[in-house]
């Protein structure tokens, strides 16, 4: 890592012990929750961060495959690897939440049956692009597949909304529902975890830009290993 | 020209299926033997409420069809017919929509065979709108096979292709999994009520998966 990447995990390490403080000790319990309510900083704010990062594998998979640089593929994944771990996180921060709230530890609430389904696609996502051979072969398929996956999330979650709901409203058309105190945290909380995100997606896409490069030194290798045989062959002959 | 073309595209695929019922059998089998099994995990399921019917019915389906999708072009593939489809000088998207086609129609065929094994085996209420429940499987059946011959297609270099057609299918259909499952119950139980809402959501799930292939399948088809 470079000195800047250095700056940026100081930097983390600082801000996420703030958050910590705003979130556990600063921020006023709820009326009817208790303290219950901290852990709606965490799994809200990676949740905001899980859609975010799957808005920009989508988004660069629409560039790479008008532009075709592999940068924007190496983007797009990296960012929709991220997108899975805090999926992940989301999914089990909101399932300690329901278990005290809702007495279980799922529900078919709408956002986390979207949440979970969303999991999965993003799954196959990185599944189906680790098993296709050929750099550009894997970007293009990948990329509409990332495409095809975030065009589908609206019409999965309205999908499931007019199944059931029972989850709280934190934002409605009337605004923020909960005090000033409780809203400045949520949104430390989440600056935090877009800070981390981008921390994530930058050391990502530089490790993803090392790795086709060893792959491309490889295969250069290869060939020249070949033709060194074939002359060596001519040669004997 | 392009409409003597798709309907060439669609009848080389009816006949290739003609030829071995690769598709057909398959899927029908797989559906057959997953009522089987669920009659026996249900303990004879001989009174199933209308919700849990709908509900199996459609499950086997999806998973009977996303399975047997999976290897319907092999023959295609093994004998060089599809690198000779995409030499065709007509515009790619023309190529799945008639695969879509065709496979609608073939899936269509062993569902209704599924249809009879769902109301014999698991002994399941009879649809009191026939014509409703005719108009449900159709669009479903469609719905189904346009994702799914397009995902197939796009997993179809895929060295995990087998699990991972399912695996793409089921998440990116699980709209059109609620709304065929209340459709389907609306068209057992006339009395139920808000099929509006879930034939809203049919046709945009139709809509959109009708336009994203002709945007995207060119691109997915580049050799």
């Amino acid at each position: 890592m470079g000195k800047s990447s250095w700056f940026g995990v100081i930097a983390v390490a600082v801000l996420g012990f703030l958050c910590q403080y705003f979130a556990l000790i600063w921020s006023p319990p709820e009326k009817t929750m208790g303290n219950l309510v901290r852990i709606m900083y965490f799994h809200v704010g990676s949740a905001w961060i899980a859609f975010l990062a799957f808005f920009v594998t989508a988004l660069f998979a629409v560039i790479y495959l008008i532009r075709r640089n592999l940068l924007f593929d190496r983007i797009a994944v990296a960012s929709a690897e991220i997108g899975v771990v805090f999926t992940s996180f989301t999914l089990i921060t909101g399932s300690l939440w329901a278990k005290p709230i809702w007495n279980t530890w799922w529900t078919w609430d709408p956002r986390l049956t979207t949440t979970l389904i969303l999991w999965f696609l993003y799954v196959g996502y990185l599944l189906l692009r680790g098993t296709i051979e050929g750099l550009e072969r894997r970007a293009r398929i990948s990329g509409i597949f990332g495409i095809v996956a975030f065009a589908d999330v609206p019409v999965i979650h309205f999908a499931v909304e007019w199944w059931r709901s029972i989850h709280p409203q934190v934002i409605d058309e009337t605004g923020f529902n909960m005090p000033g105190t409780m809203i400045f945290t949520l949104m430390f909380a989440f600056a935090v975890f877009f800070v981390i995100y981008l921390l994530l997606l930058v050391l990502r896409t530089r490790q993803e830009t090392q790795k086709q490069r060893m792959f491309l030194i490889r295969q250069g290798l290869q060939e020249l290993r070949a033709k060194a045989f074939d002359d060596s062959v001519r040669g004997e002959s | 020209m392009a409409w003597s073309m798709f309907w060439t595209l669609v009848w080389k695929e009816l006949r290739t299926e003609l030829r071995g019922g690769r598709l057909v059998a398959s899927t029908l089998a797989l559906g057959v033997l997953l009522f089987l099994v669920v009659g026996i995990a249900l303990n004879g399921a001989s009174n199933l409420t209308a919700d849990w019917s709908a509900g199996l019915f459609w499950m086997v389906v999806f998973f009977a069809t996303s399975i047997g999708m999976t290897r319907a072009d092999v023959k295609e593939q093994e004998l060089g017919g599809s690198l000779g489809s995409l030499l065709a000088p007509i515009d790619r998207s023309l190529i799945f929509y008639a695969k879509w086609f065709s496979t609608f129609i073939i899936v269509l065929v062993s569902e209704v065979g599924m249809l009879i094994a769902f109301l014999v085996i698991l002994n399941a209420p009879v649809p009191q709108n026939p014509l409703h429940f005719a108009l449900v499987v159709m669009g479903g059946t469609l719905g189904l096979t346009g994702i799914g011959s397009f995902l197939a297609q796009l997993a179809g270099s895929s060295s995990l292709r087998d699990i991972l057609v399912p695996l793409l299918l089921f998440p990116t259909t699980i709209p059109l999994f609620i709304a065929l499952i209340r459709l389907t119950v609306i068209s057992m139980v006339p009395t139920v009520s808000g099929a509006h809402i879930w034939v809203e959501v049919l046709v945009g799930y139709l809509v959109l998966f009708a336009v994203m292939p002709f945007l995207l399948y060119e691109t997915m088809m580049e050799v």
